[in-house]
């Protein structure tokens, strides 16, 4: 009898310790190392233009960050999201700086961009070739609008370099995304790798307290992912950051290469309070106002002498 | 319990329900048909005719490329759009108009306005019969907008955000409600023009909905779209021609001015273009049996001229509703 009791105990024990080490076992088990983009504030210049400072990180997730001089031929380039004849976006490299040992680049824009950061890097080991590539969509909303554009010289990418693409599902679309104060609003993502849909394949979603998520992509490699709005609403009341990076990330292997692809995603909750809306959120204000007060006096005007039909 | 206080605690829960929901887990989505826009991401419903009108998201230059065979999307886009016209019909057979005029948010919404006027003893303006003429196609005009126009975009006619989104008043009414004034802001999604035109054409509504009540609700497309179907619910209202004395009572206390009910002598179903089921005819009607809501063909609820006393009971002579005088202007 105490053996069946010890027994079940013990079953119990097993299910207890399995589960509460479920997010472990979660955790990307392919032990990649993935490189990513990591957003740092925001900084407003004098002039009205704004700069996004990013840094390029390296390791394997949640916490294992590497030295990311381990990789080899590390580019970065930005798009405005400006097309060529043939539809393509056209590309303009970004100077890899260093900051605090660690190396990150600086878009500036003077007027409202949305823009899209590629960052690719190369490693060999063990006889394999892994390449990397992260990559970020954000706006830019800059008010400097009669400064010239400074974009240099186009540049023509490597394809190797796009293999795995990660877009946001409406990532060009203003609203919902970044324009308006987000918190459950899900959002698509869309996979492709070689231009073909990544479709059926786990892709792992990494948010900044280092939880993991585990989401399958459907025939078309799109999967649906909700920030959870509890944390959020924790984020909001205490104001302690003003917007939350998530990266979402996946590797696929062809022959001896292995591509691993990341992309940051950020939700940015500070668009209304900002007041980047203010100057046209007056001019629509004051419409409404000037419209209420005519079709009032339009109604009064209208409006005849009450009296009886008797 | 009287049926129009039934009719104000139904009302006010389902505002806060619709519109605040989600602060207590409650979330809709675009399943209700209500008018709730989706830019306050916090509400727990959206409105159902934005989905409806995106056809054109089968042809989505993001999406084309990963279309397992062609046109894929397009037959997902029209899928979407038979769904949500599902959803319209299962609340029409249930629900009826009864959803306009006790569910809906923004009816509710216009009834807090009329009620804020009525506080302030301003008296409604009346509309001539010619006028309600003339503001009888404006529903059928933002039908035409909501589902016939996508199909001009699911073929290229024109792109972008649907339509009748980017001058619907109601996006710029309610979320204020919420927090959210950003559907006031000059070139916020929809782009410059249109977002002008939307707070012109706000203004003038929530001006109407002040001196009129229930205005919105005589060009809204969902109560047209209702009206087309509503032969078909499940809950009808009637009228027993037989015991009808012509009091006009019905009349005299519609909210929406209708005086078919009143003139109707050989019809049994009488539900209107514009008609909301607030009830309120059956309740002022003292003809026992004259007015009625029936459920599966069942009895819910008919006038009869004790109720209507203990109503005139509690309200007072002053507002004596068996008064004989015709509805004034």
């Amino acid at each position: 009898m105490r053996f069946y009791r010890i027994f079940n105990l013990s079953i119990f024990a097993v299910f207890f310790v399995l589960a509460a080490g479920l997010p472990l076992a979660l955790a990307d088990s392919s032990g990649n190392d993935y490189m990513w983009l990591e957003f740092d504030k925001k900084i407003k210049n004098a002039d009205g233009s704004i700069t996004q400072p990013l840094f390029i990180r390296y390791g394997q997730f949640p916490d294992k960050k590497q030295d990311i001089r381990a990789l080899s031929r590390i580019e970065a380039f930005y798009t405005f999201g400006e097309k060529n004849k043939k539809g393509e976006d056209i590309f303009y490299k970004l100077k890899i700086e260093e900051k605090d040992g660690l190396p990150y680049v600086l878009v500036n824009s003077n007027r409202e961009n949305w823009c899209m950061i590629l960052v690719s890097a190369r490693r060999a080991a063990d006889g394999k070739a892994y390449e990397y590539s992260a990559k970020t969509t954000f706006f830019l909303l800059g008010k400097n609008k009669y400064a010239p554009e400074v974009k240099g010289v186009p540049v023509e990418i490597d394809k190797g370099n796009k293999r795995f693409d990660i877009k946001l599902y409406r990532e060009r679309v203003k609203e919902l995304i970044t324009y308006s104060r987000i918190r459950t609003f899900p959002i698509r993502v869309m996979v492709a790798f070689d231009g073909r849909p990544f479709s059926n394949r786990d892709i792992n979603i990494i948010n900044e307290f280092g939880e993991l998520q585990q989401k399958k992509t459907d025939r078309s490699g799109v999967f649906i992912y909700n920030l959870p709005k509890n944390r959020q609403d924790f984020k909001m009341k205490r104001r302690e950051r003003d917007f939350e990076q998530d990266v979402i990330f996946s590797g696929y292997s062809v022959g001896n290469v292995v591509y691993l692809g990341s992309c940051a995603v950020l939700f940015d909750f500070s668009f209304v309070n900002e007041g980047q809306y203010a100057h046209i959120l007056w001019q629509g204000m004051a419409i409404f106002i000037i419209f209420v007060a005519l079709s009032l006096v339009y109604a009064l005007i209208l409006r005849k002498k009450f009296k009886f039909n008797l | 319990m009287k049926v129009f206080r039934i009719r104000t605690i139904t009302q006010i829960i389902f505002f806060f329900i619709l519109l605040y929901g989600s602060y207590i887990g409650l979330r809709f989505m675009n399943f209700m048909p209500t008018w709730a826009c989706t830019n306050p991401v916090d509400y727990s419903s959206a409105c159902y005719l934005l989905p409806m009108q995106r056809f054109q998201y089968g042809l989505n230059p993001y999406l084309m490329y990963s279309m397992p065979f062609p046109g894929y999307f397009i037959i997902q886009g029209w899928m979407a759009f038979l769904i949500f016209f599902l959803y319209l019909i299962i609340f029409i057979i249930i629900f009826n108009k009864l959803w306009c005029g006790w569910i809906c948010p923004f009816g509710t919404l216009q009834d807090g306005i009329s009620f804020i006027r009525k506080k302030l003893k301003i008296r409604e303006t009346q509309f001539s019969e010619k006028t309600k003429h003339s503001i009888r196609p404006i529903k059928y005009l933002l039908i035409i907008l909501n589902f016939v126009m996508p199909f001009g975009f699911a073929f290229g006619a024109v792109a972008a955000t649907p339509i009748f989104c980017r001058i619907c008043p109601v996006k710029t009414l309610l979320p204020p409600l919420h927090g959210n004034i950003l559907n006031l802001t000059i070139g916020f999604p929809p782009g410059v023009v249109y977002s002008i035109i939307t707070c012109i054409f706000a203004a003038f509504i929530l001006i109407m909905i002040f001196f009129r009540e229930r205005f919105f609700c005589t060009i809204c497309p969902i109560c047209a779209m209702i009206h087309i179907f509503h032969k078909s619910s499940l809950l009808q209202f009637k009228k027993n021609v037989g015991a009808c004395d012509s009091c006009g009572n019905c009349w005299r206390v519609c909210p929406v001015d209708i005086k078919e009910v009143y003139l109707e002598k050989k019809k049994e179903n009488v539900i209107q273009e514009n008609c909301n089921l607030c009830l309120k005819c059956i309740e002022a009607c003292p003809q026992k049996g004259a007015l009625s809501i029936k459920y599966f063909n069942k009895t819910i609820f008919s006038s009869s001229r004790e109720y209507l006393e203990k109503i005139i009971g509690r309200k007072g002579k002053k507002k004596n509703a068996t008064d004989n005088s015709p509805r004034p202007g």
